[in-house]
């Protein structure tokens, strides 16, 4: 059967606004923006402009915000540039991959355990440099608490432009995918007060490599003025209809787990466990009546491993769904995939 | 301990030994311990997300050895 929705995975088409003004874009973004010619010249106004209107939504000065060609080279450059010669670097358990491939290659981390709500629970140090999430892609969890460290890395990759960075921040990283932008591109945001230094070989001044498409980051900046604009009309929709679907199978559907937290602060993710329900199959049979959705299964992972935030969180990883409420949702859509889920689980079960 | 039955759910892939554990304490007496074996790596989460979801017990023994105990019917 085709697929009649993708608006429940993750992943967002580019926002039409950006996709409309990407074939001009590309055809002005080819000079060099640091040369003198007037196309060049031209060219880093536009430059300029589309990093302030980025930095404008992100809440940040546009001259510490430095564009990435690879955003998960962020991570490393963000947490890396921090950290002196055997200081500690604390994350927590529900962090990134990314994260925690980091954590792993250090003399000196920890990863802080996090309650069955994922809320960290153990204390932390306050001398050593914390990796901050600002809100979990997989359940939503955000942190109630505030964060204090001696540097902090605040990953924003899951939250984009819907949550505003914490008062004390020393470097921060988002992905332009966030904001239904293209894929491609990231945003590494230094305080000039952090300390930070460029981690990477390097024989001038410059924070990122700086390989990075200029026409994609004005494509970038072209979505996130239209997605702030769709999300001030859609938020609370979307609100609704993440309770709806809460409601609904919590009502029909019995032995299930949610990993999202009830009153989320990201509605637009929901994340749940069926017992007794191999995750693979439930996705394969969702996708048969023409719904894409994640799953944070172990049966859909590359290594055969469970989610680590899901496990963490002491949550059931088997029969796992993640959805993703999008701008575009329709509550025909929604009907259908309640409909479909009911079904799915109950002949798995049987 | 090495009396109590043996649910083997070595080299059964999630959610099976989930499933062979139900399967077996649902039909016994509230009380009953097991032994549950299964080597896939999403059984330490999943044996103890379903005793707290069904208020039953599950304690981790070994890497791929489980107790688990019948404590409320399900």
């Amino acid at each position: 059967m085709a697929l009649i929705t993708g608006w429940f995975s993750s992943e967002t088409p580019l926002h039409p606004a950006a996709k409309m003004a990407i074939p001009p874009i590309f055809e002005q973004s080819w000079p060099g923006f640091s040369k003198l010619s007037p196309e060049a010249r031209g060219l880093a106004i536009l430059r300029n402009e589309a990093l302030a209107t980025i930095a404008g939504h992100l809440g940040v000065e546009p001259e510490w915000l430095h564009v990435l060609g690879e955003t998960n080279l962020g991570f490393y450059l963000g947490i890396q540039g921090l950290l002196s010669p055997a200081q500690l670097l604390q994350v927590s358990a529900i962090d990134r991959q990314e994260i925690l491939a980091i954590a792993d290659s250090q003399s000196h981390s920890e990863i802080l355990s996090v309650s069955p709500e994922g809320q960290i629970r153990q204390s932390v140090n306050q001398d050593a440099v914390l990796a901050w999430q600002l809100g979990n892609g997989e359940t939503g969890v955000v942190q109630q608490s505030a964060p204090t460290a001696k540097a902090i890395f605040v990953d924003a990759t899951a939250t984009g432009a819907r949550l505003s960075l914490p008062e004390k921040w020393s470097t921060a990283l988002w992905d332009s995918r966030n904001w239904a932008g293209p894929e491609g591109i990231g945003f590494l945001a230094v305080h000039p007060n952090s300390g930070w230094r460029n981690p990477l070989p390097h024989n001038d001044n410059r924070t990122v490599p700086g390989g990075s498409s200029t026409g994609l980051l004005i494509a970038s900046a072209l979505a996130i003025d239209s997605w702030v604009a769709d999300e001030k009309i859609q938020a609370e929709m979307i609100l609704q209809v993440h309770r709806r679907i809460r409601g609904y199978i919590s009502e029909r559907i019995s032995d299930v787990d949610f990993a999202t937290p009830e009153n989320p602060a990201m509605p637009h993710l929901l994340s749940m466990s069926f017992l007794y329900v191999d995750g693979e199959q439930l996705l394969n049979a969702l996708l048969a009546k023409g719904f894409a959705i994640d799953s944070g299964s172990a049966c859909n992972a590359a290594n055969l491993e469970p989610s680590h935030v899901l496990a963490a969180m002491g949550k059931l990883t088997q029969g796992n769904i993640r959805l993703t409420i999008h701008h575009a949702v329709t509550p025909e859509e929604v009907d259908g995939l309640l409909v479909a889920i009911e079904e799915c689980v109950a002949e798995l079960r049987d | 301990m090495t009396d109590l039955p043996v649910i083997d759910s070595m080299g059964t892939r999630c959610p099976q030994p989930i499933i062979d554990t139900a399967r077996f304490l649902r039909e016994q007496p509230i009380g009953t311990e097991a032994i549950l074996l299964a080597d896939d790596p999403a059984t330490a989460p999943d044996i103890s997300a379903w005793a707290r979801m069904t208020r039953n017990y599950s304690a981790q023994l070994e890497p791929m050895k489980f107790l688990v105990r019948k404590e409320s019917d399900y």
